[in-house]
């Protein structure tokens, strides 16, 4: 790809040897290009990953080996027994699940409304409900605390899980989905006797699928990786979340870097495994979810 | 309900509304019914918020007094204090390191994966990804271990080629280049796939009429594919722009904002006068309404951007 590519071509239509030298040389080039860019991305999850089957005692050995001498899985037995690990992961999963399933189920709902219904003031309260994606949550994150401490839902499950609920960003894109299905398929149930909700339900909420499910994943991804809000809500030991409890590893503890490498890898494998199997959604959601205040 | 419409009604039985409501009303009170759930919470946890926000940045006390006002006085202080002068300088910083910097590698990943002589690029956009499945506080833990000095793997390699050994997160001066060096590579994919897909848009028939004209591989990419990815490249700036200025969770867990508060952000500053100092809620609301007013006229131009272009 270099300025004087279109010459040389030129020059070496008239000798065959010359060109595919050249294109070689290019592929070569290409290729080591590729071959650096993987390395750039993987190499600290593979490094991260070494670490965690490390001796304590060869971690912070010279020179730093990528891969252990000896590995073993101390870090993973220690950090399983000695450290509420365990219920950290809980709590992660609880919070996750809780804001994905009640994110998308609320974000259908109001984005069913939009889409296919009728009401006055439809409009406008779109518009404000968008222009809210244009405040940033350190904005709101004082205030939003002491909401959730004066509705008494500190350390709680649901002062977590509720204030992630209600995503402009989600109901804007379950919109934009639920118009694209035909209005007839819920006319055509509205005649043969269903309910307004079950037009919904059995219809809309269905069809939508892969809609819900590029939401789901952009939700899931973001309640499981998410800080600062569940730093702010939850300050009893029983209640943190994976995040939190890595954060306090490393600001409250003696950093012990095997320790922290094993909980690094814990927390990533779960995303990793949805990623394996839904790339696809994963892909579409974080891409249309960056945009996500 | 006159006359006309229970007859109306009558001829469908299961519609008939109930409580005395025309079909109509039942409609409209049904899709209020669906967007009720949804607009309860927006109004406790969003709406309320925001409005307390901008009416503590004008009082003192909040937390365990009940607030007094007090005017503009946290914005004069805020502006006067240093802590505020400097996050908005380490900002500033961020945002001229990351964003061109993520751009460039962005736009020479997508080039790479998408050269016709590239194979399996689905699985090279896969591992791309991987960065932007894991937490800020992951992210932070990994790097923390990579760039140890002496013993951390970066210091071992650039000592070898004969560097000087770099206290990456100790030293105030490089600090802020280790925040952006792990904030680049937690995003770089997730741009790469965005301009990826851009250039996939371009027609073929296009780039080839360029090439037989005599385009070279630069002039083709400066003249052709530049103009043409251009909107998707404001894009992406415009995205990394607002998530730069709102960058929390790795600098904390990172430096805490040290060393001299030289990667302290300004979200960090909030957290902390809200949640770590006595008496500062006021600075904290104003600096959340000063945040919200420098990043409005991005999100603005993100917000008609985001009208106009949403793909799935």
């Amino acid at each position: 790809m270099s300025h004087a590519h279109i010459s040389h071509t030129q020059k070496s239509r008239s000798n065959p040897a010359l060109r595919t030298l050249r294109t070689v040389v290019q592929v070569v080039l290409l290729y080591c290009a590729l071959l650096a860019m993987v390395f750039v991305i993987l190499f600290p999850y593979t490094y991260i990953l070494g670490a965690s089957f490390k001796q304590s005692a060869t971690l912070l050995s010279f020179p730093p080996r990528v891969f252990p001498k000896d590995p073993n899985l101390n870090n993973y037995t220690h950090i399983l027994t000695q450290l509420p690990i365990v219920r950290w992961y809980a709590n992660s999963f609880i919070y996750a699940v809780g804001v994905t399933v009640g994110e998308v189920v609320l974000c259908a709902m109001a984005g069913y409304a939009f889409a296919k219904r009728q009401f006055p003031g439809k409009n406008t309260l779109f518009i404000l409900t968008m222009a809210t994606l244009m405040i940033p949550s350190g904005l709101t994150l004082f205030p939003a605390f002491l909401v959730t401490r004066d509705l008494s839902l500190l350390d709680t499950y649901a002062g977590v899980i509720l204030p992630g609920l209600p995503s402009a960003f989600g109901l804007f894109m379950l919109r934009q989905f639920i118009q694209t299905i035909p209005d007839e398929m819920g006319q055509a149930a509205l005649i043969d006797g269903c309910s307004d909700f079950g037009v919904f339900w059995r219809i809309i909420f269905p069809i939508s699928a892969p809609g819900l499910a590029v939401l789901a994943i952009l939700a899931m991804n973001w309640s499981w990786n998410q800080l600062l809000w569940p730093l702010v809500v939850l300050r009893d030991k029983a209640m943190i979340v994976l995040t939190v409890g890595m954060a306090n590893m490393r600001t409250e503890w003696t950093v012990d870097y095997g320790v922290l490498s094993a909980a690094v890898v814990l927390s990533v494998i779960p995303l990793m495994i949805g990623f394996l199997f839904f790339q696809r959604y994963f892909i579409a959601g974080l891409t249309a979810g960056s945009v996500k205040g | 309900m006159n006359s006309s419409q229970e007859q109306q009604l009558q001829g469908r039985p299961k519609a008939v509304a109930r409580r005395g409501l025309t079909l109509r009303q039942q409609g409209i009170l049904n899709s209020y019914l669906f967007i009720a759930p949804f607009y309860i919470l927006f109004f406790i946890f969003i709406v309320v918020p925001f409005f307390w926000g901008i009416g503590l940045s004008f009082a003192q006390g909040g937390i365990l007094s009940a607030p007094v006002f007090v005017g503009f006085d946290n914005y004069s202080r805020i502006l006067q204090d240093y802590r505020v002068q400097t996050v908005l300088f380490n900002t500033l910083r961020y945002v001229v390191t990351i964003v061109p910097t993520s751009l460039v590698l962005g736009i020479i990943f997508a080039l790479l994966i998408n050269h016709h002589w590239t194979r399996w690029p689905g699985a090279m956009r896969a591992i791309l990804f991987f960065p932007a499945l894991a937490s800020g506080a992951a992210i932070a833990q990994i790097w923390s271990y990579i760039l140890l000095p002496h013993y951390g793997i970066l210091s071992f390699a650039l000592t070898k080629i004969g560097l000087p050994d770099i206290k990456w997160l100790t030293d105030p001066r490089m600090a802020p280049y280790s925040v952006a060096l792990l904030t680049v590579w937690a995003g770089v994919g997730f741009q790469t796939l965005v301009l990826s897909a851009a250039l996939k848009n371009i027609p073929g028939e296009l780039l080839d009429a360029a090439r037989i004209d005599g385009a070279g591989g630069y002039n083709l990419f400066v003249r052709i594919t530049l103009p043409l990815i251009q909107p998707v490249v404001l894009f992406v700036v415009v995205i990394s722009t607002i998530g730069v200025f709102q960058i929390f969770d790795s600098v904390y867990v990172l430096t805490q904002g040290g060393p001299q508060f030289s990667t302290q952000t300004i979200v960090g500053l909030i957290y902390s006068y809200a949640f770590q100092s006595r008496q500062s809620e006021g600075l904290a609301a104003a600096l959340g309404v000063f945040l919200f007013l420098i990043i409005m006229p991005v999100s603005l131009f993100q917000m008609f951007f985001l009208r106009s272009n949403v793909q799935y």
